[in-house]
């Protein structure tokens, strides 16, 4: 069985998903989608042979990405009616709410530009198409450098040795990317992540509780081999805290973790971690002579293994926390406490809402 | 080995008719309660036949017990999430 037929499917699959989820009237149903096709997406990078991109696509482009964007959608919401989530759905059911909602989610073109529009970007996909038919199928470049290097390198994996090592100042920015936003977030909704006063009424399930309990251990020895196996196969820090923050996510939800997915000195200091790795680890090589992240003959495994211990934490830690501080609490929690920014909007909001209707 | 890749292929088959028909469930069931059945039976025995058909194809008994240990994790958490979509939809259903 040919293996482009796989391909062609595969490549059918991801671009009528996309333009499913483009088009779809329902938010809900556009993010499901979104989902799914984050999945083919990674598929699709096994296909092209990088792994450890699949790897970090499935855990944090459909699986992160996709729990983020449903919270918002309930913020967006309001209620769980208005996402789309109905029980039943006889023809003649149709919410009030959503019968006379803007159908606001496409952009407003008319049929003119669609059309133009729609032109251009088939003849872009179309030349983009021709120049990788016709791109040499051993391209010269950095890779047979790398490679070569490889060889006497302690590190097997290629992605992790220039993650960590031949590239070591990305990363190194990337982790303060991370970290800025983080503290984006946590500037929006910081007033809410703090530690509740008195046990939380349990509303929710028992079973989401044991299921917690038992995914929860396995997701971390599952991170922890893919943090060990990321010097040899792939795996790395990315997968790696990409799992640990989705076994943080599950805490959170579970709500056996809502007493330490909290904003203060610990979270914060989680998060700058991979910064602190980086400049310490950079430190001790200008300290010893070196340039700037120049690892040292001896102690290159050593370097690169601690590193990835670490950013595996603030990546987790900061994936988590992203997630609880766009997650809404439900009004009891707060017992009229300092609102924060939203509660403020909304009230802003309401008395115009009231009186546009 | 022929038999064994034969075996292998009629496993496949059944396997990819239960995932059709459960997602023919999922298309065309009225609400959300009998979606959620034709889901979580239909493609628990679909994946179960997948796997038994990829463990006929593996190279080492650890493969095989890998490939049981993914079916036991599918099933336990699409059988998790179910209970909790099925629970959400009847908070959230009105009464008929």
């Amino acid at each position: 069985m040919p293996l482009w037929l796989f391909d062609a499917l595969l490549a059918t699959g991801l671009v009528a998903l996309a333009w499913q989820s483009l088009h779809a009237a329902d938010l809900f149903k556009a993010i499901v989608l979104f989902i799914a096709f984050g999945l083919l997406m990674a598929l699709a990078w096994v296909r092209l042979d990088a792994t450890d991109i699949a790897l970090a696509e499935a855990a944090i482009g459909a699986g992160l990405t996709g729990a983020l964007l449903l919270d918002a959608l309930g913020h967006v919401a309001g209620e769980p009616k208005k996402a789309g989530i109905t029980g039943v759905d006889h023809p003649d059911h149709v919410p009030e709410e959503r019968a006379d909602a803007p159908h606001d989610d496409r952009l407003a073109f008319g049929r003119p530009e669609r059309t133009v529009l729609g032109a251009l970007v088939l003849a872009a996909t179309a030349g983009l198409g021709v120049v990788v038919w016709q791109l040499p199928a051993d391209p010269p470049g950095l890779r047979d450098v790398v490679l070569e290097v490889l060889d006497e390198h302690p590190v097997a994996n290629a992605a992790t040795a220039v993650l960590i090592d031949f590239r070591a100042y990305d990363t190194f920015l990337e982790m303060g990317v991370l970290a800025l936003a983080a503290i984006g977030a946590l500037l929006l909704v910081a007033r809410r992540l703090r530690v509740p006063r008195a046990e939380p009424p349990a509303r929710g399930s028992v079973i989401l509780d044991v299921l917690a309990r038992l995914l929860v251990p396995l997701m971390l020895v599952v991170a922890g081999y893919l943090l060990w196996a990321g010097t040899a196969a792939s795996g790395g820090a990315f997968p790696a805290g990409a799992m640990l923050g989705a076994a943080g996510v599950l805490l959170y939800l579970a709500e056996i973790g809502r007493r330490f997915v909290v904003d203060g000195p610990p979270a914060r200091l989680v998060l700058a971690l991979g910064l602190i790795a980086f400049l310490l680890a950079g430190g001790l090589a200008v300290a010893l002579g070196r340039p700037f992240l120049d690892w040292g003959e001896g102690w290159t495994y050593a370097a690169i293994l601690a590193i990835e211990a670490v950013l595996t934490l603030s990546i987790g830690g900061t994936l988590a926390l992203l997630y609880a501080a766009s997650a809404k609490l439900p009004p009891e929690e707060d017992e009229g406490e300092v609102e924060d920014l939203e509660d403020e909007v909304e009230r802003a909001a309401s008395p115009a809402a009231g009186g546009g209707r | 080995m022929i038999l064994v890749d034969l075996a292998t292929v009629a496993l496949l088959l059944a396997s990819a008719l239960f995932f059709l028909a459960g997602t023919l469930g999922l298309l065309r069931f009225p609400d959300s309660f009998s979606r959620l059945h034709a889901l979580t039976k239909a493609d628990n025995l679909g994946l179960g036949l997948l796997i038994a058909g990829l463990a006929l194809q593996a190279e080492s008994l650890a493969v095989v017990i890998k490939l049981v240990l993914v079916w036991l994790l599918a099933m336990l958490v699409s059988s998790c999430s179910a209970y909790l979509v099925a629970r959400h939809a009847l908070r959230t259903v009105p009464e008929r």
